[in-house]
């Protein structure tokens, strides 16, 4: 033990000072007595023997001795010093993923980690320091580097586990990155062991260390859902539940689908063996709305799988203009999708443009020159708007498609090699436009993306290229009608795994939107763009999203067979470090300041002074 | 007839009652009360066969002429009975307001006058670790002043071996009667071994013990330092409420004790409280108990 202050040892000068002050204040009163014995009895009744009755007699004296002593050894900042063998600055990496939250004897996963987090905080060599990430779908720094015990102390107990599948590989990697090779750093992972895909990460496993920590076994869970309309009935649902045993035993499971209200819709019983997973698939008929849930009534260790979630989408119908030269394969296309709606007009005058665009989601000019265009969705075939952008500079035949931006919204899952394409117009977008599609000498498909304003052009003529024969064609107008009029199907439910972000539209603009988490509890945010990112759907059930009248249900689950998995015997990575690897270490010393601890013995001492105190008077 | 122990008033109303024995006793003078002894009394007790030299006059004469033999009707003696009064003047005595003393003086003369007005014999002793002056049995009203002065001129000193003084006096007292022992009773070594001493002896033992209010309820708390008033022994404490509840259990508990040993032993025991009025000891508390008639 070291005293960091021992100055303060001065005040042990006040116990003559409280011996003389007990002697001038506390003078005993006389009284005669007709006899003694009956209250020696009464002493040696309450007291017990004479060296006690002593010390009972002159307790308040030595409370107040002890009081000032251990004052002054608080004061003097008495420290404990135990020596450790390794002596390096840590990264902690905590588990927060779903499957921490699996019940053990000795309450959660998450509880046992946060204990051995603070173990190795306490074991944190002196003027060493330790940062705090937080594995969870994303990796969050949660503290940088710090020497500050309290503070980091905090910090662990601060952390949560979350509904969301954990992402451990991204962790590590950043943890990584901290130490930057250095054999005086060491990366420390606190978690259960199921982190999936490990194994291709080239570790330098001198400086992993894993801490495992264990416990509940049983487990019964929901592993995929999904809920669709059934397009040719009207009121008739298809649903999708996948139920999994990660138990080493075989269980009987009860699994039950209900509507608003706990309206039961569909019950069924499932005898399910060691790792066996089964799939009902059932139709549901009559009218729903709102949220569906699936439920299986089994207790068991991890029961945030139990349950799973699914929004009745409302149907909607999309509206769209096509002016100028019929097409066939365009007409077809359109008027085989769902909800989908089509007029046909030869020609469009500017004066009525506004009230069309109120009427229709999208309009599609098809070899027509169209109006100047401000505001609105349009798709432009084989023509260009009259926008400086996006101007038509001749034509080109027989351009190749040299490349073109498969992240981008409108060509996802879009094939365009070897389209080809008779002839079209030559366009090089300016500022303010993009090409999507860059052919030889043009940009085949270019894209103007503004607030007010969505704008594509196909910059040649369908029925001249071979892109209605190909499979690219349906799927790039559906990302189009996704792309140019999301609220299609966005608008009344939206699906995420926990931990992911959601993208709102909205139909009008709006500046605040109200939130009620599944709690049921309500915020208020600010909208500051549309679509709007929603961030925080972190816990598993059903977020409402309202803005005005308006309400879109975001169901968030879990549905992550990994996390579900919580028996994770064969996946712990092995972190076991090589003898050799690293630096030399040496032993380092870690220090426990005791002040606080005397500080309580002080309080307590001093509430024992009041008690005898009470006590006489 | 004045005294600074009562008044005129309340000595008339003593000169009607007598004191009781439960025991039968020998005595020495003829008077009203029963005794062991034949003689010439007024209750019958027997019969025997006349013998040369006994007195014609309690032959009985009737008998003599149903069966031609002489016999004697016997008589039971009426005897005077002694009345011994210890009075303990120790210095626990003087606690009290009044002091106990002072209680104890007019009891024991007010239990001797009405001896002397019954014509028995009165002996009084003061005592504390030892035996005081004694004033030995003496009968007759001429007594009473003797009585009262020597009762006045009592004073507290000395401690208490209630043990050695009894079995003192029993040892010493040359015939027996009616103790009457007047004490606070409060001795470390205890009081036992000499009431047993005047019990085994030939007295019958009326044992009243006088407390005072604040020996019960102790009148003090916080820090203290306790002097024993027979000794130099002091005892440091703190008084508090759970204190205080502990020692009324202990006063309690010796209590209990004594009137425990008084009825195994067939003493007759009276507590009284300096608060309750004398006159009223006297005249309701032991007439009640039947130790006066």
């Amino acid at each position: 033990m070291t005293w960091l202050n021992p100055a303060a040892f001065a005040f042990l000068a006040l116990i003559p000072v409280v011996l003389l002050l007990h002697a001038l204040r506390y003078r005993r009163r006389d009284v005669r007595v007709s006899t003694l014995f009956l209250w020696e009895s009464v002493l040696r009744e309450a007291h017990g023997s004479l060296g006690l009755q002593r010390l009972v007699q002159n307790l308040p004296l030595l409370l107040q001795l002890l009081l000032v002593c251990v004052l002054t050894a608080a004061l003097a900042n008495p420290v404990l010093t135990t020596t450790v063998a390794e002596n390096k600055d840590i990264v902690l990496v905590l588990d927060v993923s779903a499957s921490m939250q699996t019940r053990t004897p000795q309450g959660t996963r998450f509880a046992q980690a946060q204990q051995r987090a603070l173990e190795v905080l306490q074991n944190l060599p002196s003027g060493r320091q330790m940062a705090l990430i937080t594995a969870g779908r994303q990796p969050q720094v949660v503290t940088f580097f710090s020497a500050e015990k309290a503070l980091l102390r905090d910090a662990i107990l601060h952390v949560q586990p979350t509904d969301a599948p954990g992402n451990m590989r991204d962790a590590v990697l950043l943890a990584l990155s901290f130490t930057q090779g250095s054999g005086t750093q060491e990366v420390v992972i606190i978690g259960d062991g199921a982190y999936g895909s490990m194994g291709d990460l080239d570790l330098q496993r001198g400086q992993l260390r894993h801490i495992q920590v264990a416990g509940g076994d049983k487990n019964v869970g929901i592993t995929r859902m999904a809920l669709r309309k059934v397009l040719e009935a009207p009121e008739a649902y298809e649903i999708l539940i996948a139920v999994k045993n990660f138990s080493a035993q075989p269980v009987d499971v009860p699994v039950q689908v209900t509507a608003v209200l706990r309206k039961p819709l569909l019950e069924r019983r499932l005898q399910l063996q060691p790792g066996q997973e089964e799939v009902i698939v059932s139709t549901l008929t009559g009218p729903l709305k709102g949220t569906v849930q699936a439920e299986i009534g089994i207790e068991d260790d991890f029961p945030l799988d139990n349950r799973a979630y699914a929004a009745v989408a409302t149907p909607t119908q999309t509206w769209v203009l096509l002016v100028g030269e019929s097409n066939y394969f365009l007409e077809t296309l359109l008027t085989s999708l769902p909800g989908m709606l089509v007029n046909v007009a030869p020609q469009v005058a500017e004066e009525t443009l506004p009230r069309l665009l109120e009427a229709n989601q999208l309009i599609i000019f098809n070899g027509v020159q169209p109006p100047p265009l401000r505001r609105g969705n349009f798709l432009l075939i084989n023509t260009t708007p009259q926008d400086t952008r996006l101007q038509s500079q001749g034509t080109v035949t027989q351009p190749q498609v040299l490349d073109w931006q498969r992240q981008h919204p409108l060509l996802q899952f879009v094939d365009l090699t070897d389209l080809h394409i008779e002839e079209a117009l030559v366009v090089h977008p300016q500022a303010g436009a993009q090409s999507l599609v860059d052919g030889t000498g043009t940009a085949l498909l270019s894209v103007i993306d503004e607030p007010q304003l969505h704008l594509v052009t196909l910059g040649f003529d369908l029925m001249r290229s071979d892109l209605p024969l190909r499979v690219a064609f349906p799927v790039l107008m559906n990302n189009l009608l996704r792309w140019v009029n999301p609220q299609q199907d966005e608008m009344s439910a939206g699906y995420v795994q926990a931990g992911m972000s959601h993208t709102v539209f909205f139909d009008k603009p709006v500046t605040h939107a109200t939130v009620q988490d599944p709690q049921g509890k309500q915020r208020e945010y600010t909208v500051s763009s549309n679509p709007w990112v929603f961030t925080e759907a972190q816990r598993v059930g059903v977020y409402i999203i309202r803005t005005g009248e308006a309400k879109h249900y975001l169901v968030v689950n879990l549905l992550d067979e990994t996390e579900s998995d919580i028996n994770p015997a064969n996946k712990v990575p092995s972190f076991t470090p090589h003898p050799g690897v690293g630096a030399p270490q040496h032993a380092g010393v870690v220090e426990t300041p005791l002040w606080l601890y005397l500080l309580l013995g002080a309080v307590i001492v001093l509430l024992g002074e009041c008690y005898t105190w009470c006590r006489d008077f | 007839m004045q005294s600074t122990l009562f008044d005129a008033e309340f000595m008339r109303k003593l000169e009607t009652l007598r004191l009781l024995a439960r025991k039968v006793f020998r005595g020495q003078g003829q008077n009203d009360r029963t005794t062991l002894r034949r003689g010439m009394g007024l209750e019958f007790s027997d019969y025997r066969r006349y013998h040369a030299g006994d007195d014609f006059r309690y032959i009985d004469w009737n008998v003599y002429s149903r069966l031609d033999r002489l016999f004697l009707k016997i008589f039971t003696a009426e005897e005077d009975l002694t009345i011994h009064l210890l009075v303990d003047a120790s210095q626990s005595m003087q606690v009290g307001s009044p002091p106990k003393l002072d209680y104890a003086r007019r009891v024991a003369a007010a239990l001797g006058y009405i001896g002397l007005n019954g014509l028995d014999r009165v002996g009084a002793v003061s005592f504390a670790d030892e035996l005081g002056r004694p004033m030995p049995p003496q009968r007759g009203r001429q007594q009473i002043f003797a009585l009262f002065r020597y009762f006045e001129a009592l004073q507290c000193q000395g401690g208490t071996d209630l043990n050695r003084v009894l079995s003192n006096y029993a040892r010493q007292s040359s015939r027996g009667g009616l103790a009457i022992v007047i004490s606070d009773l409060l001795d470390a070594n205890g009081y036992t071994r000499g009431l047993d001493a005047l019990t085994y002896g030939r007295f019958d033992v009326l044992v009243i013990q006088l407390v005072d209010e604040t020996e019960i309820n102790p009148p003090f708390e916080g820090a203290l330092r306790l002097h024993d008033i027979e000794s130099t022994t002091q005892c440091r404490l703190t008084v508090n409420r759970r204190m205080l509840d502990l020692y009324r259990q202990k006063v309690v508990e010796y209590f209990t004790q004594i009137e425990t040993f008084c009825a195994k032993r067939n003493i007759e025991y009276l507590r009284a409280s300096t608060t309750v009025p004398f006159e009223d000891l006297i005249l309701r508390y032991l007439r009640r108990g039947f130790y006066l008639r």
